[in-house]
Protein backbone atom coordinates (compact mmCIF):
# COMPACT_ATOMS: atom_id res chain seq x y z
CA UNK A 1 0.00 0.00 0.00
CA UNK A 2 1.41 3.30 -0.85
CA UNK A 3 0.94 6.39 0.90
CA UNK A 4 -0.68 9.28 -1.40
CA UNK A 5 -0.24 12.69 -1.29
CA UNK A 6 -2.56 14.10 -3.41
CA UNK A 7 -1.16 18.01 -3.25
CA UNK A 8 -2.93 21.35 -3.58
CA UNK A 9 -3.26 22.36 -6.99
CA UNK A 10 -4.74 18.38 -7.62
CA UNK A 11 -7.21 19.38 -4.51
CA UNK A 12 -8.39 22.66 -6.14
CA UNK A 13 -8.51 21.94 -9.27
CA UNK A 14 -11.08 19.00 -8.28
CA UNK A 15 -13.05 18.74 -11.64
CA UNK A 16 -10.56 18.08 -14.03
CA UNK A 17 -10.79 14.48 -13.13
CA UNK A 18 -6.90 14.44 -12.62
CA UNK A 19 -6.69 12.53 -9.33
CA UNK A 20 -10.17 10.24 -9.81
CA UNK A 21 -8.65 8.56 -13.06
CA UNK A 22 -5.05 8.33 -11.27
CA UNK A 23 -6.44 6.69 -8.84
CA UNK A 24 -8.82 4.58 -10.97
CA UNK A 25 -6.05 3.66 -13.18
CA UNK A 26 -3.41 2.30 -10.44
CA UNK A 27 -6.36 0.28 -8.77
CA UNK A 28 -6.94 -1.29 -11.81
CA UNK A 29 -3.88 -2.23 -12.03
CA UNK A 30 -3.95 -3.25 -8.55
CA UNK A 31 -1.70 -0.96 -7.21
CA UNK A 32 -3.27 0.19 -4.17
CA UNK A 33 -2.65 3.91 -2.84
CA UNK A 34 -4.29 5.71 0.62
CA UNK A 35 -4.25 9.17 1.30
CA UNK A 36 -1.70 10.38 4.12
CA UNK A 37 -4.22 11.34 7.17
CA UNK A 38 -2.57 14.71 7.20
CA UNK A 39 -0.93 16.50 4.78
CA UNK A 40 0.05 20.36 4.30
CA UNK A 41 1.08 22.38 1.14
CA UNK A 42 4.47 21.38 0.48
CA UNK A 43 5.41 24.99 -0.55
CA UNK A 44 5.33 24.07 -4.19
CA UNK A 45 9.31 25.68 -4.39
CA UNK A 46 11.75 24.00 -3.07
CA UNK A 47 13.79 26.65 -1.01
CA UNK A 48 17.00 27.43 -2.71
CA UNK A 49 18.67 28.92 0.79
CA UNK A 50 21.13 26.74 2.52
CA UNK A 51 19.88 28.11 5.42
CA UNK A 52 16.73 27.74 5.06
CA UNK A 53 14.72 25.21 6.76
CA UNK A 54 11.19 26.18 7.21
CA UNK A 55 10.35 25.67 3.99
CA UNK A 56 11.58 21.87 5.05
CA UNK A 57 8.81 21.55 7.26
CA UNK A 58 6.00 20.39 5.66
CA UNK A 59 7.58 17.61 3.17
CA UNK A 60 9.43 15.92 5.74
CA UNK A 61 6.21 16.18 8.13
CA UNK A 62 4.57 14.49 4.91
CA UNK A 63 7.59 12.08 4.50
CA UNK A 64 7.69 11.13 8.15
CA UNK A 65 3.76 10.43 8.15
CA UNK A 66 4.17 7.90 5.34
CA UNK A 67 6.63 5.87 7.70
CA UNK A 68 4.60 5.97 10.73
CA UNK A 69 1.57 5.04 8.72
CA UNK A 70 3.60 1.53 7.54
CA UNK A 71 2.94 2.78 3.66
CA UNK A 72 5.16 1.73 0.86
CA UNK A 73 6.55 4.86 -0.37
CA UNK A 74 4.71 8.08 -0.70
CA UNK A 75 2.65 8.64 -4.25
CA UNK A 76 2.66 11.98 -6.40
CA UNK A 77 0.62 12.80 -9.57
CA UNK A 78 1.70 16.25 -9.50
CA UNK A 79 5.19 17.34 -10.74
CA UNK A 80 5.84 20.27 -8.30
CA UNK A 81 4.58 18.04 -5.40
CA UNK A 82 7.01 15.52 -6.72
CA UNK A 83 10.01 17.94 -7.38
CA UNK A 84 9.82 19.80 -3.96
CA UNK A 85 8.96 15.35 -1.96
CA UNK A 86 11.84 14.34 -3.50
CA UNK A 87 14.61 17.33 -2.84
CA UNK A 88 13.18 17.56 0.70
CA UNK A 89 13.94 13.92 1.13
CA UNK A 90 17.43 13.57 -0.70
CA UNK A 91 18.26 16.78 1.68
CA UNK A 92 17.43 15.08 4.88
CA UNK A 93 19.16 12.10 3.71
CA UNK A 94 22.43 13.64 3.15
CA UNK A 95 22.30 16.85 4.85
CA UNK A 96 22.91 16.01 8.62
CA UNK A 97 22.80 19.80 9.70
CA UNK A 98 19.51 19.14 7.91
CA UNK A 99 19.02 16.32 9.45
CA UNK A 100 19.22 18.39 13.16
CA UNK A 101 17.32 21.54 12.68
CA UNK A 102 14.35 19.68 10.86
CA UNK A 103 15.00 17.01 13.75
CA UNK A 104 14.95 19.19 16.53
CA UNK A 105 12.42 21.11 15.67
CA UNK A 106 9.94 18.83 14.48
CA UNK A 107 10.85 16.31 17.38
CA UNK A 108 10.79 13.45 15.06
CA UNK A 109 14.37 11.79 13.81
CA UNK A 110 13.69 11.74 9.61
CA UNK A 111 16.54 10.56 7.21
CA UNK A 112 15.30 10.10 4.47
CA UNK A 113 14.02 6.52 4.01
CA UNK A 114 10.60 7.19 2.24
CA UNK A 115 10.96 6.34 -1.35
CA UNK A 116 8.59 9.20 -3.28
CA UNK A 117 7.01 8.47 -6.49
CA UNK A 118 5.38 10.07 -9.00
CA UNK A 119 2.63 8.37 -10.89
CA UNK A 120 4.41 7.32 -14.23
CA UNK A 121 7.01 5.85 -11.96
CA UNK A 122 4.61 3.50 -10.56
CA UNK A 123 3.62 2.53 -13.82
CA UNK A 124 7.38 2.32 -15.21
CA UNK A 125 8.42 0.36 -11.66
CA UNK A 126 5.42 -1.23 -10.17
CA UNK A 127 3.46 -2.18 -13.09
CA UNK A 128 5.52 -2.38 -15.80
CA UNK A 129 5.19 -1.41 -19.49
CA UNK A 130 3.84 -4.89 -20.51
CA UNK A 131 1.42 -4.92 -18.14
CA UNK A 132 0.24 -1.77 -18.94
CA UNK A 133 0.43 -2.79 -22.42
CA UNK A 134 -1.85 -6.23 -21.82
CA UNK A 135 -4.37 -3.86 -19.94
CA UNK A 136 -5.02 -1.79 -22.62
CA UNK A 137 -8.33 -2.77 -24.04
CA UNK A 138 -9.02 -0.13 -27.38
CA UNK A 139 -5.47 0.82 -28.63
CA UNK A 140 -5.47 4.58 -29.52
CA UNK A 141 -4.30 3.98 -33.30
CA UNK A 142 -5.17 7.19 -34.76
CA UNK A 143 -3.51 9.72 -32.19
CA UNK A 144 0.19 10.93 -32.28
CA UNK A 145 1.21 12.11 -28.89
CA UNK A 146 3.43 14.55 -27.55
CA UNK A 147 4.67 13.90 -24.56
CA UNK A 148 5.70 17.17 -22.70
CA UNK A 149 7.88 16.85 -19.36
CA UNK A 150 8.95 20.20 -18.41
CA UNK A 151 11.46 20.65 -16.11
CA UNK A 152 10.32 20.36 -12.31
CA UNK A 153 10.13 16.65 -13.11
CA UNK A 154 13.52 16.18 -14.52
CA UNK A 155 15.88 18.62 -13.02
CA UNK A 156 18.31 18.80 -10.92
CA UNK A 157 19.15 15.19 -12.91
CA UNK A 158 21.57 14.73 -9.93
CA UNK A 159 18.45 14.86 -7.18
CA UNK A 160 15.57 13.18 -9.22
CA UNK A 161 17.36 11.01 -11.33
CA UNK A 162 14.30 9.24 -12.22
CA UNK A 163 14.71 9.20 -16.19
CA UNK A 164 17.38 10.88 -18.83
CA UNK A 165 17.42 14.51 -18.09
CA UNK A 166 18.16 15.18 -21.42
CA UNK A 167 16.21 12.43 -23.92
CA UNK A 168 13.72 10.92 -21.58
CA UNK A 169 11.80 8.34 -23.18
CA UNK A 170 9.39 7.03 -19.95
CA UNK A 171 5.69 9.11 -21.63
CA UNK A 172 7.08 7.96 -24.82
CA UNK A 173 7.47 4.16 -23.72
CA UNK A 174 3.56 4.41 -22.30
CA UNK A 175 2.59 6.89 -25.21
CA UNK A 176 3.65 3.13 -27.14
CA UNK A 177 1.95 1.07 -24.70
CA UNK A 178 -1.79 2.70 -25.17
CA UNK A 179 -1.26 1.64 -29.24
CA UNK A 180 -0.25 5.36 -29.40
CA UNK A 181 2.25 6.78 -32.27
CA UNK A 182 4.92 9.24 -29.95
CA UNK A 183 5.53 12.34 -31.62
CA UNK A 184 9.34 13.41 -31.30
CA UNK A 185 9.44 17.38 -31.05
CA UNK A 186 12.76 19.31 -29.59
CA UNK A 187 10.73 21.04 -26.60
CA UNK A 188 9.83 17.97 -24.73
CA UNK A 189 12.03 19.01 -22.06
CA UNK A 190 11.68 23.10 -21.60
CA UNK A 191 9.79 25.17 -19.23
CA UNK A 192 6.39 26.28 -19.71
CA UNK A 193 6.97 29.25 -17.94
CA UNK A 194 5.68 27.88 -14.86
CA UNK A 195 4.79 30.53 -11.83
CA UNK A 196 5.34 33.50 -14.64
CA UNK A 197 2.00 32.84 -15.06
CA UNK A 198 0.98 34.43 -11.60
CA UNK A 199 2.84 37.66 -12.35
CA UNK A 200 4.02 38.03 -15.66
CA UNK A 201 1.64 36.47 -17.85
CA UNK A 202 3.21 37.27 -21.32
CA UNK A 203 6.68 35.36 -20.49
CA UNK A 204 5.11 31.92 -19.92
CA UNK A 205 2.56 32.71 -22.56
CA UNK A 206 5.04 33.00 -25.45
CA UNK A 207 7.30 30.15 -23.63
CA UNK A 208 4.13 27.40 -23.92
CA UNK A 209 3.16 28.51 -26.83
CA UNK A 210 6.99 27.76 -28.65
CA UNK A 211 6.32 24.23 -27.18
CA UNK A 212 2.37 23.72 -28.49
CA UNK A 213 3.99 24.91 -31.86
CA UNK A 214 6.50 23.23 -31.97
CA UNK A 215 4.23 19.61 -31.15
CA UNK A 216 1.63 20.74 -33.38
CA UNK A 217 4.73 21.01 -36.72
CA UNK A 218 5.45 17.68 -35.41
CA UNK A 219 2.19 16.38 -36.65
CA UNK A 220 0.57 15.87 -32.57
CA UNK A 221 -2.67 15.51 -32.28
CA UNK A 222 -2.94 16.02 -28.39
CA UNK A 223 0.01 16.49 -26.05
CA UNK A 224 0.04 15.20 -22.48
CA UNK A 225 1.49 16.73 -19.16
CA UNK A 226 2.33 14.87 -16.16
CA UNK A 227 1.48 18.25 -13.90
CA UNK A 228 -1.86 20.44 -13.22
CA UNK A 229 -0.06 24.09 -13.60
CA UNK A 230 2.27 22.87 -17.03
CA UNK A 231 -1.53 21.77 -18.34
CA UNK A 232 -2.89 25.25 -17.24
CA UNK A 233 -0.08 27.28 -19.00
CA UNK A 234 -0.44 25.07 -22.23
CA UNK A 235 -3.89 25.46 -22.73
CA UNK A 236 -4.16 29.30 -21.27
CA UNK A 237 -1.16 30.15 -24.28
CA UNK A 238 -4.13 28.79 -26.81
CA UNK A 239 -6.60 31.11 -25.09
CA UNK A 240 -7.29 33.07 -28.15
CA UNK A 241 -6.72 30.67 -30.96
CA UNK A 242 -9.66 29.41 -32.61
CA UNK A 243 -11.12 26.10 -31.47
CA UNK A 244 -10.57 24.32 -34.32
CA UNK A 245 -6.90 25.70 -34.38
CA UNK A 246 -5.86 24.54 -30.92
CA UNK A 247 -4.32 21.90 -30.01
CA UNK A 248 -5.49 19.45 -27.26
CA UNK A 249 -3.39 19.21 -24.07
CA UNK A 250 -4.24 16.63 -20.98
CA UNK A 251 -3.09 14.98 -17.95
CA UNK A 252 -1.56 11.59 -19.24
CA UNK A 253 -3.94 9.69 -17.39
CA UNK A 254 -6.29 10.84 -20.11
CA UNK A 255 -5.35 8.80 -23.02
CA UNK A 256 -4.45 5.99 -20.70
CA UNK A 257 -8.28 5.66 -19.26
CA UNK A 258 -9.42 5.71 -23.27
CA UNK A 259 -6.98 3.02 -23.67
CA UNK A 260 -8.03 1.01 -21.47
CA UNK A 261 -11.84 1.03 -21.66
CA UNK A 262 -12.93 4.08 -19.90
CA UNK A 263 -13.42 5.08 -16.31
CA UNK A 264 -16.42 2.67 -15.67
CA UNK A 265 -14.12 -0.36 -16.93
CA UNK A 266 -11.42 1.15 -14.72
CA UNK A 267 -13.87 0.95 -12.14
CA UNK A 268 -15.26 -2.70 -12.36
CA UNK A 269 -11.45 -3.79 -12.66
CA UNK A 270 -10.22 -1.70 -8.96
CA UNK A 271 -13.47 -3.36 -7.66
CA UNK A 272 -12.76 -6.61 -8.97
CA UNK A 273 -8.84 -6.38 -7.18
CA UNK A 274 -9.89 -5.33 -4.01
CA UNK A 275 -12.48 -7.81 -3.88
CA UNK A 276 -9.62 -10.52 -4.65
CA UNK A 277 -7.38 -9.17 -2.47
CA UNK A 278 -9.83 -9.11 0.56
CA UNK A 279 -10.84 -12.97 -0.32
CA UNK A 280 -6.90 -13.66 -0.64
CA UNK A 281 -6.00 -11.91 2.88
CA UNK A 282 -8.49 -13.55 4.55
CA UNK A 283 -8.10 -17.18 3.36
CA UNK A 284 -4.27 -16.42 4.52
CA UNK A 285 -5.62 -15.56 7.73
CA UNK B 1 6.04 36.39 56.15
CA UNK B 2 5.60 34.22 53.55
CA UNK B 3 6.98 31.50 55.37
CA UNK B 4 4.54 31.81 57.89
CA UNK B 5 1.36 32.19 56.20
CA UNK B 6 2.56 29.01 54.44
CA UNK B 7 3.25 27.51 57.96
CA UNK B 8 0.08 29.30 59.36
CA UNK B 9 -2.36 27.97 55.71
CA UNK B 10 -0.37 24.46 55.76
CA UNK B 11 -1.66 24.06 59.53
CA UNK B 12 -5.25 24.56 58.52
CA UNK B 13 -4.66 21.84 55.64
CA UNK B 14 -3.84 23.53 52.90
CA UNK B 15 -0.23 23.30 50.54
CA UNK B 16 0.43 26.97 49.42
CA UNK B 17 2.60 27.78 46.36
CA UNK B 18 4.42 30.86 45.47
CA UNK B 19 2.77 32.39 42.11
CA UNK B 20 3.71 35.25 40.28
CA UNK B 21 1.31 37.43 38.61
CA UNK B 22 3.01 40.19 36.16
CA UNK B 23 6.20 39.58 37.70
CA UNK B 24 5.12 40.10 41.63
CA UNK B 25 5.12 37.00 44.19
CA UNK B 26 1.69 35.41 46.06
CA UNK B 27 1.35 32.56 48.19
CA UNK B 28 -1.49 30.88 47.03
CA UNK B 29 -3.78 26.97 48.06
CA UNK B 30 -2.53 24.80 45.64
CA UNK B 31 -5.60 23.29 44.70
CA UNK B 32 -7.11 26.58 42.94
CA UNK B 33 -7.38 27.27 39.16
CA UNK B 34 -5.04 29.84 38.20
CA UNK B 35 -7.93 32.53 38.26
CA UNK B 36 -8.90 31.55 41.57
CA UNK B 37 -5.55 32.27 42.11
CA UNK B 38 -5.94 35.76 41.13
CA UNK B 39 -9.27 36.48 43.29
CA UNK B 40 -7.42 34.75 46.32
CA UNK B 41 -4.44 37.19 45.52
CA UNK B 42 -6.88 40.29 45.90
CA UNK B 43 -7.50 40.94 42.22
CA UNK B 44 -10.82 41.29 40.98
CA UNK B 45 -11.61 40.12 37.44
CA UNK B 46 -14.13 42.10 35.75
CA UNK B 47 -12.68 41.18 31.68
CA UNK B 48 -10.97 37.79 30.43
CA UNK B 49 -13.04 35.53 32.72
CA UNK B 50 -16.48 34.62 31.04
CA UNK B 51 -18.19 30.89 31.46
CA UNK B 52 -14.78 30.13 34.45
CA UNK B 53 -16.13 26.57 32.80
CA UNK B 54 -13.74 26.02 30.37
CA UNK B 55 -15.93 26.99 27.15
CA UNK B 56 -15.84 30.35 26.42
CA UNK B 57 -12.11 30.87 25.67
CA UNK B 58 -11.07 34.23 27.58
CA UNK B 59 -9.16 33.53 29.65
CA UNK B 60 -6.46 31.84 27.75
CA UNK B 61 -3.21 32.33 30.03
CA UNK B 62 0.63 32.04 28.73
CA UNK B 63 3.01 30.84 31.73
CA UNK B 64 6.32 29.53 32.67
CA UNK B 65 7.63 27.54 35.48
CA UNK B 66 10.88 28.35 37.12
CA UNK B 67 13.61 25.83 35.80
CA UNK B 68 11.98 25.09 32.37
CA UNK B 69 12.65 27.48 29.16
CA UNK B 70 9.18 26.22 27.79
CA UNK B 71 6.36 28.53 27.92
CA UNK B 72 3.34 26.86 27.96
CA UNK B 73 -0.57 27.92 27.98
CA UNK B 74 -3.94 27.04 29.62
CA UNK B 75 -7.14 28.37 30.25
CA UNK B 76 -7.21 30.03 33.50
CA UNK B 77 -10.25 28.86 34.75
CA UNK B 78 -9.39 25.14 33.99
CA UNK B 79 -5.67 24.72 34.67
CA UNK B 80 -4.33 24.43 38.53
CA UNK B 81 -2.02 26.92 40.05
CA UNK B 82 1.87 25.36 40.31
CA UNK B 83 4.39 26.35 42.30
CA UNK B 84 7.01 29.04 40.44
CA UNK B 85 4.72 29.84 37.88
CA UNK B 86 5.20 33.18 36.41
CA UNK B 87 1.37 34.24 35.08
CA UNK B 88 0.62 36.21 32.07
CA UNK B 89 -3.14 36.67 31.26
CA UNK B 90 -3.91 37.70 27.42
CA UNK B 91 -7.81 38.49 28.00
CA UNK B 92 -7.83 40.50 24.60
CA UNK B 93 -6.24 39.93 21.04
CA UNK B 94 -6.16 42.82 18.54
CA UNK B 95 -6.46 40.47 15.88
CA UNK B 96 -8.43 42.28 12.97
CA UNK B 97 -12.18 41.51 12.52
CA UNK B 98 -13.18 40.72 8.76
CA UNK B 99 -16.21 42.04 8.02
CA UNK B 100 -18.59 39.52 6.03
CA UNK B 101 -22.54 38.75 5.01
CA UNK B 102 -22.78 35.09 5.23
CA UNK B 103 -25.58 35.22 2.88
CA UNK B 104 -23.50 36.87 0.40
CA UNK B 105 -21.01 34.64 0.66
CA UNK B 106 -20.75 30.98 -1.15
CA UNK B 107 -19.77 27.72 0.03
CA UNK B 108 -17.35 26.74 -2.64
CA UNK B 109 -13.88 25.93 -2.55
CA UNK B 110 -12.24 29.47 -2.71
CA UNK B 111 -14.15 31.06 -0.24
CA UNK B 112 -12.08 30.72 2.62
CA UNK B 113 -9.00 32.28 1.00
CA UNK B 114 -10.89 35.16 -0.57
CA UNK B 115 -12.02 35.91 3.33
CA UNK B 116 -8.85 35.29 4.65
CA UNK B 117 -6.00 35.56 2.04
CA UNK B 118 -3.20 35.20 4.46
CA UNK B 119 -4.13 31.53 4.87
CA UNK B 120 -1.95 30.64 1.83
CA UNK B 121 1.40 32.14 3.48
CA UNK B 122 1.57 29.28 5.96
CA UNK B 123 4.83 28.16 6.12
CA UNK B 124 4.21 24.48 7.96
CA UNK B 125 5.32 25.02 11.35
CA UNK B 126 2.92 24.11 13.37
CA UNK B 127 3.32 26.61 16.53
CA UNK B 128 -0.65 27.40 16.38
CA UNK B 129 -0.86 23.58 17.09
CA UNK B 130 1.29 23.14 19.33
CA UNK B 131 0.16 26.51 21.59
CA UNK B 132 -3.48 24.89 21.67
CA UNK B 133 -4.94 24.68 24.98
CA UNK B 134 -7.72 22.29 23.29
CA UNK B 135 -5.41 20.17 21.36
CA UNK B 136 -6.44 21.05 18.17
CA UNK B 137 -4.69 20.28 14.89
CA UNK B 138 -4.61 23.98 13.99
CA UNK B 139 -2.60 23.78 11.13
CA UNK B 140 -4.21 20.66 10.08
CA UNK B 141 -7.81 22.82 9.50
CA UNK B 142 -5.83 25.19 8.11
CA UNK B 143 -4.08 23.20 5.23
CA UNK B 144 -7.89 21.92 4.63
CA UNK B 145 -9.00 25.60 4.21
CA UNK B 146 -6.24 26.45 1.93
CA UNK B 147 -7.22 23.23 -0.15
CA UNK B 148 -11.38 24.82 0.13
CA UNK B 149 -12.21 21.81 1.74
CA UNK B 150 -14.38 23.57 4.29
CA UNK B 151 -16.55 20.68 5.82
CA UNK B 152 -13.21 18.89 6.84
CA UNK B 153 -12.02 22.16 8.62
CA UNK B 154 -15.35 22.86 10.23
CA UNK B 155 -15.22 19.29 11.63
CA UNK B 156 -11.04 19.49 12.30
CA UNK B 157 -11.84 22.95 14.58
CA UNK B 158 -14.91 22.08 16.23
CA UNK B 159 -13.48 22.50 19.59
CA UNK B 160 -12.21 25.65 18.93
CA UNK B 161 -12.98 28.11 21.95
CA UNK B 162 -11.86 31.34 20.27
CA UNK B 163 -8.98 31.91 22.96
CA UNK B 164 -6.90 33.21 19.89
CA UNK B 165 -3.83 31.42 21.19
CA UNK B 166 -3.00 30.72 18.18
CA UNK B 167 -2.88 33.76 16.14
CA UNK B 168 -0.51 34.85 19.10
CA UNK B 169 2.28 32.35 17.53
CA UNK B 170 1.70 32.44 13.85
CA UNK B 171 4.61 33.93 11.76
CA UNK B 172 2.59 34.46 8.89
CA UNK B 173 -0.30 36.38 11.18
CA UNK B 174 -3.08 33.86 10.30
CA UNK B 175 -6.24 34.30 12.30
CA UNK B 176 -6.88 30.72 12.29
CA UNK B 177 -9.64 30.90 14.42
CA UNK B 178 -11.34 32.82 12.72
CA UNK B 179 -10.85 31.29 9.47
CA UNK B 180 -12.62 28.34 11.74
CA UNK B 181 -15.11 30.04 12.74
CA UNK B 182 -15.99 30.65 9.16
CA UNK B 183 -15.83 27.14 8.00
CA UNK B 184 -17.90 26.31 10.80
CA UNK B 185 -20.41 28.79 9.38
CA UNK B 186 -20.24 28.15 5.77
CA UNK B 187 -20.49 24.25 6.49
CA UNK B 188 -23.79 24.81 8.77
CA UNK B 189 -24.91 27.71 6.19
CA UNK B 190 -24.58 25.94 2.81
CA UNK B 191 -23.04 22.80 2.71
CA UNK B 192 -25.19 20.34 5.21
CA UNK B 193 -28.96 19.76 4.44
CA UNK B 194 -31.21 21.97 6.66
CA UNK B 195 -32.78 20.78 9.18
CA UNK B 196 -36.52 20.18 8.59
CA UNK B 197 -37.75 19.57 12.01
CA UNK B 198 -36.63 23.00 12.86
CA UNK B 199 -38.15 24.63 10.14
CA UNK B 200 -41.44 22.79 11.14
CA UNK B 201 -41.04 23.75 14.68
CA UNK B 202 -40.89 27.43 13.51
CA UNK B 203 -43.53 27.05 11.74
CA UNK B 204 -45.72 25.37 14.61
CA UNK B 205 -44.35 28.14 16.53
CA UNK B 206 -45.19 31.03 13.87
CA UNK B 207 -48.99 29.87 13.30
CA UNK B 208 -49.56 29.55 16.83
CA UNK B 209 -49.56 26.37 17.94
CA UNK B 210 -48.03 26.93 21.53
CA UNK B 211 -49.64 30.11 22.56
CA UNK B 212 -51.52 28.93 25.08
CA UNK B 213 -49.66 26.61 26.69
CA UNK B 214 -47.39 29.63 26.89
CA UNK B 215 -49.86 31.78 28.35
CA UNK B 216 -50.68 29.44 30.99
CA UNK B 217 -47.14 28.94 31.99
CA UNK B 218 -46.86 32.77 32.24
CA UNK B 219 -49.66 33.50 34.40
CA UNK B 220 -49.62 30.88 36.75
CA UNK B 221 -49.18 31.09 40.18
CA UNK B 222 -45.64 30.37 42.32
CA UNK B 223 -47.83 27.50 43.83
CA UNK B 224 -48.77 26.01 40.48
CA UNK B 225 -45.26 26.58 38.61
CA UNK B 226 -43.35 24.98 41.72
CA UNK B 227 -45.97 22.08 41.62
CA UNK B 228 -45.13 21.54 37.58
CA UNK B 229 -41.60 21.61 37.88
CA UNK B 230 -42.18 19.01 40.88
CA UNK B 231 -44.40 16.86 38.44
CA UNK B 232 -42.51 17.27 35.60
CA UNK B 233 -41.70 14.30 33.01
CA UNK B 234 -37.86 13.28 33.47
CA UNK B 235 -36.31 10.85 30.69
Amino acid sequence: MLGYYPGCTVRAQKEDGFEQESLAILAALGIKAQELEEWECCGAVYPMAQDEYVGLLASVRALNQTEKEEKDGLLTLCSACYHVLKRVNVRMKNDEEAQKRVGNYLEMDYKGQTEVYHLMEVLRDMVGMNSLKEAVTEPLKNEKIASYYGCLFLRPQKEINLVDGENPQLMEDIVRALGAEPVTYPYSTDCCGSYHTCQEEGVSRQMSLKLVESARRAGATQMITACPLCKYNLEKCQESMEKEEKLPIHYMTVPIVKAMGGMKTLERKGEAHAYSAENSSQSSA
Amino acid sequence: MTKDVKNQEKSQGQNMVDIYIMGKKYTVPDSLTIMKGFEYAGYTLIRGCGCRAGFCGACSTVYRVAGDHELKVGLACQTKVENDMYLTQIPFYPAHKVQYQLDELQGDTDQLAETFPEITKCVGCNACSNVCPQDIKVMKYIAHAIRGEISKAADESFDCLMCGLCATKCPANILQYKVALLSRRLHSRYLVPGAEHLQDRLKEIEEGKYDAEMDQLMNASREELVDKYNNRDIE
